[in-house]
């Protein structure tokens, strides 16, 4: 097959024009504030989650007691390793769960489920 | 594995990311797998002709213009189906999310948006030739091996083959996925040559030709992917402690069995087959179909690995 070199050659410099030359990371969570599964006294001010590489965070909802806790801010789907973020009221007694979605760099759509329990 | 460890405890990972699957995630896997294999199918039925299609009666028997075509047909819609449910489960697995402009520009602006744009040329290219002619020659050639290449190296846009080192892990990926296409492109073509009694004997050659040419492929395209699970996973404790590597253990398992049955062809039932003896024919169609159901597994598998969770954790 004559062509075969040619082809073999321009799908080589394809995959070197293409490589990014930025680390396109896997990101993943490494933390939260209130931390997974803890207990709190009382109504957290600050509830924030962080990465290990930057991520576009689509979704951030916390939900408990009472259902859907509005939030300020709400996350802006801009790159960043930390989210942070307070309940526009307090929070009172109960379980709350924590649930977002994002985008990292390396294409992959990342989710988790965070809980923290209010006193 | 802790030999005292109960095993609802050991699969407890496993279990759990079971559980954290919802629907809409569900139909992401299944909408991964029917892509991974009709654009494998498509690659390969190429492969196939360039390395078995001397004879233009096998390869009318075998199919091979509609198999590429439909292949790489069906892999573009699923490639543009993806790209909506992709959206859809970031704004929170929802139909509205799925169509909303900000979230599709979202996740074409990056590594996904360049796989859809590889991808879909390669299988553009791929089907525009196909549909028109199986000719192999000048320029429909050198465009069908283009596609190819584009669509093999839009795999490795995505996912964790983009870290690094990655022109090594690039590399695994695209050694595995060329051996895979190979292997899976293989399957329908010798399925349907076989079925032919006065094509027996070409059909024989070609079968025998593919048990030689498969071996040293399958032995690559699986030291290829256990190096590259080891680079991704940082060693082999996460294959039995992480749900990656557990649903990873399973994919080895049915690959094992996969392995079995290429044996049995190539050893006995292929030889049986070449010398007629009564009802090889029945026997290896059913030996190769059970192949493309384990295969079918395989990618489902791969899909959900891919689709849920990670290497890390």
């Amino acid at each position: 097959m004559p062509c075969l070199k040619c082809v073999v050659r321009v799908a080589l410099a394809l995959q070197l024009l293409l490589a990014s030359p930025q680390l396109l990371a896997h990101a993943q969570p490494e933390g939260s504030l209130p931390a997974h599964g803890s207990t709190v006294n009382d109504s957290p001010n600050r509830i924030a989650v962080w990465f290990d590489h930057p991520m576009r965070l689509t979704l951030f909802e916390v939900s408990g007691p009472q259902g859907v806790v509005p939030l300020n801010p709400s996350p802006g789907r801009d790159a960043l390793t930390r989210f942070e973020t307070s309940p526009a009221t307090p929070l009172g007694p109960g379980k709350y769960t924590v649930r977002w979605r994002g985008l990292a760099s390396d294409g992959h759509v990342m989710a988790d489920e965070i809980y923290f329990i209010v006193r | 594995m802790t030999p005292s460890l109960p095993p609802v405890q050991f699969l407890q990972p496993l279990l759990d990311l079971l559980a954290q699957t919802d629907p809409w995630t569900w139909l992401r896997v299944l909408a991964a797998a029917a892509f991974y294999a009709s654009a494998l199918v498509a690659v390969g039925g190429l492969l196939f002709r360039l390395v078995f299609g001397g004879d233009p009666g096998l390869n009318r028997a075998a199919g091979l213009r509609t198999l590429v075509s439909t292949g790489a047909g069906l892999a573009l819609l699923l490639l543009l189906l993806q790209w909506p449910l992709q959206a859809g489960f970031l704004g929170g697995g929802t139909w509205a999310a799925a169509f909303d402009p900000g979230l599709l520009a979202l996740v074409f602006d990056g590594a996904a948006g360049q796989r859809i744009l590889l991808a879909g040329s390669g299988l553009l290219l791929l089907f525009g030739v196909w549909i028109e002619s199986d000719r192999w020659r000048g320029l429909g050639a050198a465009a069908s091996l283009l596609g190819a290449a584009l669509v093999l190296l839009a795999f490795t846009q995505v996912g964790h083959s983009t870290g690094e080192p990655r022109l090594l892990l690039a590399s695994l990926l695209l050694l595995h996925l060329g051996g895979l296409a190979f292997w899976i492109g293989a399957l329908i073509p010798l399925y349907r040559i076989s079925a032919s009694p006065p094509l027996s004997e070409a059909a024989g050659r070609v079968l025998q030709r593919f048990g030689r040419v498969a071996t040293p492929v399958v032995a690559i395209l699986i030291a290829a992917a256990l190096l590259l699970a080891w680079r991704l996973m940082e060693g082999w404790t996460p294959l039995l402690h992480s749900a990656y590597g557990q649903v990873l253990l399973l994919k080895i398992a049915v690959l094992g069995l996969l392995l079995g049955l290429a044996g049995l062809n190539r050893w006995i039932l292929v030889p049986a087959f070449q010398s007629g003896a009564p009802r090889a024919r029945q026997r290896l169609r059913a030996s190769i179909l059970t192949e493309a159901v384990l295969v079918a597994l395989i990618l489902l598998l791969t899909a959900f690995l891919t689709t849920t969770t990670s290497p890390t954790g």
